[in-house]
């Protein structure tokens, strides 16, 4: 319990600052960057995702 | 969930700033399954503005950026809409016939690519799906660059209208986008802006490792200030030299 509200807190405060900057990316382009090694994929490249709705999900492990 | 979604056309791929030296044992030792990539020095998230993981965002078939948010709260309405859009035989599958059509698109030869996609429209279904998907990244791409030239941002407008015009080369949307190119060298008060933003990205480019640096961009930016009459770009000028003004306070001399 006190696990998960711990958790609960640190995602609020993770979230609520940049609430509004990632509002501004909506109807934006994708931005240049040189995304590499793309694998467990049937692309060779995010190139290749044209014409696919794309999830890109930012993840982390520790 | 997801594989049903995926089957309609939704692709994931998890992004990471790690190396592949933790990646790839990580993966792994998980027995992901899931497609991945590596965002070197976390560009993509920085540009996209991303400061808490996780984070995603979903891309149309177009490749406009349609949500963004905490993975677990995208909404399904969302999805399924721009599910909607998806074309039903994939980029990597453009074989035999459609293997031209896909080289071109990667090199982004966008012209020779639909010019190819109509020929086979006449053979095969796949060209007028190839053909419709084409049309519809071009004309993002077009409203995107007239929504840049209507906010004020003529320096960006300018150059992806440049840039772009060479993908279409050949094709009638081709017009279009000269037309931009042309309001904008063709217009004494368009030219002007231009110019003075072009300053002042090059300056948002350069380094600043000194306070001299910053002084010296600030001097810049102040005499670009006095010169300007547009009101976007007043804005644009006055926020870099506030910026340059607060590296300037942090750096020592």
């Amino acid at each position: 319990m006190i696990r998960s509200l711990l958790i609960a807190g640190v995602m609020a405060l993770c979230f609520s600052a940049p609430a509004l900057a990632e509002n501004d990316n909506i109807g934006e382009r994708l931005p240049q960057a040189n995304i590499e090694g793309l694998a467990q994929s049937p692309a060779g490249s995010l190139d290749e995702l044209a014409g696919r709705v794309v999830l890109i999900e930012f993840f982390a492990y520790w | 969930m997801h594989e049903e979604y995926e089957s309609q056309g939704l692709s994931i791929v998890a992004l990471t700033n790690e190396g592949e030296d933790k990646t790839v044992p990580w993966i792994k030792s998980q027995g992901a399954e899931y497609a991945y990539a590596y965002d070197r020095g976390a560009k993509m998230q920085r540009a996209l503005g991303v400061r808490g993981i996780p984070n995603a965002i979903l891309v149309d078939a177009t490749g406009k950026i349609i949500w963004q948010g905490f993975p677990t709260t995208l909404p399904v309405d969302v999805l399924k809409d721009a599910l909607k859009g998806a074309i039903s035989t994939p980029v990597y599958e453009w074989t035999g016939t459609a293997k031209g059509i896909k080289s071109s698109f990667l090199k982004g030869d966008y012209g020779k690519a639909l010019k190819a996609a109509d020929i086979l429209a006449e053979k095969e279904d796949l060209g007028k799906e190839i053909g419709d998907l084409l049309r519809g990244i071009i004309s993002t791409r077009i409203e995107k660059i007239e929504s840049q030239l209507e906010a004020g941002d003529v320096f960006a407008a300018y150059s992806s209208a440049k840039a772009f015009a060479k993908k279409v080369k050949g094709l009638p949307e081709a017009a279009a986008v000269k037309a931009i190119v042309k309001s904008i060298s063709g217009d004494k008060v368009l030219k002007k802006i231009l110019s003075t933003q072009e300053k002042l990205s090059e300056i948002k480019a350069t380094e600043h490792p000194k306070r001299k640096d910053c002084e010296k961009s600030i001097d810049k930016l102040e005499k670009l200030l006095k010169s300007n009459k547009d009101p976007y770009t007043e804005e644009q000028l006055r926020a870099q030299i506030k910026a340059l003004k607060n590296m300037r306070r942090k750096l020592r001399s």
